[in-house]
């Protein structure tokens, strides 16, 4: 188990000297990074206050709880929330935590239920996390207190985005779709699926001893990584007889923006032949039958044309649409994360084809996935060089890739980079330092 | 109604019976001759034990309300850590063998501690019960090192053919943790 140290309590005199600190560990010009940003403990502490305290985060799949009752518990960075569908059909986000003495409300991963009752002293709070009864009311005295303030804590907003649920802490934070900026073409391409999306049931959760932001900075902009970090599960899946020989460079687009970033390729016969070899020959056949329904909803370039092959949305939501798995990077203290992984699937697939997609998924990316396991091993490696004090202050070099801003082709929108770049990695530390170097309320 | 007894996620034949003394001992050698394959890492002997019609599968677990602890492990159609073939397995072999799989370069020094072996024989199934209780001890570069226990289900049949004379046709595995505390299940049990 990765050693999770103490929380702090940062005081405005320490934030502001961590302002100065962040401020001079990115350089987003020249493109470096002061890599003490993945393992300061006070710099973990400012992360959870401005980035997730402020930032629309994904907290589950609607699909995880499709009836009235059904939970699922989440995290908002290491806030732990429940994520309950109510009886309207709605969702409620709220703070997994009684307000009476701060036990957690509910100790389960996921399930259904009728309420939450606090097994301390026996608060019980509704679907909607309202205080509904204190227990032992009249012996007490419970009367006195009024419930309707003692309510679990609320996140700001919530909005279900084709199916996944975003949650935020900031009710000053612009709607969920302004937050995509440009980038948004690309999340409802990838998204906005012929009758919706949903995840094979359950999660996979492991403990991976390094940074989150190694994760979502790669899934954000590093294709660049792929032939070398996974050149052994390659060549293992290679067909019989065929020599392996290190692929072209990859054409398409890097999309940034926001902190977001991700790659999109023409689609063209090496895709589905990529397809077939990720997820079988009957999944890329399913996907082809597809694009037609696709293409009402999104568009023909999106849908017929484009290839997505990784991309994360800031901060934390990681997806590799080829691979169809998707995943939280969630934090736990600076030197850990956990990966919560999911196998994503089209709603109407076939159930042959969702059983497919969800062994190819596990197969590659997922506990004990042969790509995902190199990935992780780079992320840990990194995190252990940096215990020392000269390696944490011996800049990364964040400088591949050349800044461009605009597609000449103009088939990809907004701000785009070749697809081997860095831009999208520049631009996920640039937008988390402004966040960083930006007070929240209630710090 | 809460059940705290343990809802197990395979189905155990009804028809099978206790084997004899002997069974049960060349059984329990042939999982310590397999634990020893893994662990010295001779992986095509290892490979030369599964079943062409290997189904290796490890479900995902969950902490549950009271109400739902049947609901424990992951249902057929959910998320699993491993859900292999025998030819996935042999993908991960042959990963390995690259020499160029990072996340095993320097290998882990994994050491299986096999117990608790209870042998029963299914007409049904064709096949020996096989239950088993495993302890494993990662140790990997410095100073890494990671502890897996939990228990296996494993339908396993004679097969003269086969080396060491037994083949593993179903093997199902049951970590004790449900937060996989590991970068990655990149070992085999």
């Amino acid at each position: 188990m990765a050693l999770h140290p103490a929380p702090i309590t940062l005081t405005p005199g320490v934030r502001s000297a961590l302002e100065e600190k962040v401020a001079s560990l990115i350089d987003s010009e020249t493109g470096t990074i002061g890599p003490e940003i993945y393992a300061d403990p006070y710099l973990h502490e400012l992360e959870q206050e401005r980035v997730f305290g402020r930032c629309w985060l994904l907290v589950a799949h609607e699909s995880l709880i499709p009836k009235a009752g059904d939970f699922f518990a989440s995290r908002m960075g290491e806030d732990p929330v429940l994520v309950v569908r109510q009886k309207d059909g709605s969702i409620a986000v709220f703070l997994n935590q009684c307000r009476h003495r701060g036990a957690r409300l509910c100790r389960a991963d996921l399930g259904k239920t009728k309420a939450f009752q606090c097994t301390y002293h026996g608060w019980t709070y509704d679907l909607g996390g309202n205080l509904v009864s204190i227990s032992k009311s009249d012996a007490v005295g419970g009367d006195r207190i009024d419930k309707s303030e003692w309510g679990a804590i609320k996140v700001a907003k919530i909005h279900n985005f084709y199916g996944l649920i975003f949650a935020t802490w900031d009710e000053d934070a612009p709607s969920f779709e302004d937050s995509l900026g440009e980038t948004r073409w690309y999340w409802e391409a990838m998204f906005n699926r012929p009758g919706g999306t949903e995840v094979i049931g359950g999660v996979q959760k492991w403990e991976v001893p390094a940074n989150w932001k190694f994760g979502a900075e790669q899934f954000a902009s590093d294709i660049y990584h792929f032939d070398y970090t996974h050149v052994a599960s390659a060549l293992a899946m290679m067909p019989e007889g065929m020599e392996y020989q290190e692929p072209p460079p990859l054409e398409g687009r890097q999309f940034r923006d926001r902190g977001h970033g991700g790659v999109a390729t023409p689609m063209v016969e090496m895709s589905d032949m990529q397809t077939a070899m990720a997820m079988g020959m009957e999944v890329m056949r399913y996907n082809q039958s597809t694009r037609d329904a696709h293409a009402k909803l999104v568009g023909e370039q999106a849908a017929k044309q484009t290839q997505f092959v990784h991309a994360n949305m800031f901060p934390n939501m990681g997806i590799l649409p080829l691979n169809q798995t998707l995943r939280i990077w969630q934090p736990k203290g600076p030197n850990a994360m956990e990966v919560w992984a999911w196998t994503l699937v089209d709603r109407d697939a076939p159930e042959d084809i969702k059983k497919q997609c969800r062994i190819k998924t596990q197969m590659t990316f997922a506990s004990s996935g042969v790509f995902e396991q190199d990935d992780a091993e780079n992320w840990t490696e990194i995190q252990r060089v940096l215990r020392g004090t000269k390696a944490r202050k011996t800049l990364f070099n964040n400088m591949i890739g050349a800044n461009e801003s605009k597609d000449p082709s103009g088939k990809y929108p907004g701000r785009t980079d070749r697809a081997q770049s860095e831009a999208a990695s520049r631009e996920f530390y640039s937008w988390w330092r402004d966040l960083m170097l930006q007070p929240v309320q209630g710090e | 109604m809460s059940s705290f007894e343990m809802t197990m996620p395979y189905q155990r034949p009804s028809d099978a019976q206790a084997s004899d003394m002997e069974t049960t001992f060349r059984l329990s050698q042939f999982l310590y001759a397999e634990a020893q394959a893994i662990d010295e890492r001779r992986f095509d002997d290892w490979l030369a034990m599964l079943a062409e019609d290997l189904h290796y599968e490890a479900p995902a677990r969950y902490n549950r309300l009271p109400r739902e602890r049947t609901k424990e492990w992951a249902s057929e159609d959910e998320a699993k850590h491993f859900e292999d073939t025998k030819e996935y397995m042999q993908l991960r072999v042959k990963r390995l063998q690259t020499d160029k799989s990072w996340s095993e370069d320097p290998p882990s020094r994994t050491r299986h501690l096999i117990t608790n072996v209870q042998v029963a024989h299914s007409v049904s199934a064709n096949a020996y019960i096989v239950d088993s209780n495993f302890s494993v001890y990662r140790a990997r570069a410095a100073d890494d090192e990671e502890f897996f226990f939990g228990t296996r289900h494993d339908h396993i049949r004679e097969n003269s053919s086969a080396p060491a004379g037994f083949e593993i046709a179903r093997r199902t595995i049951l970590f004790d943790q449900t937060l996989i505390l590991s970068a990655n299940l990149g070992i085999f049990f």
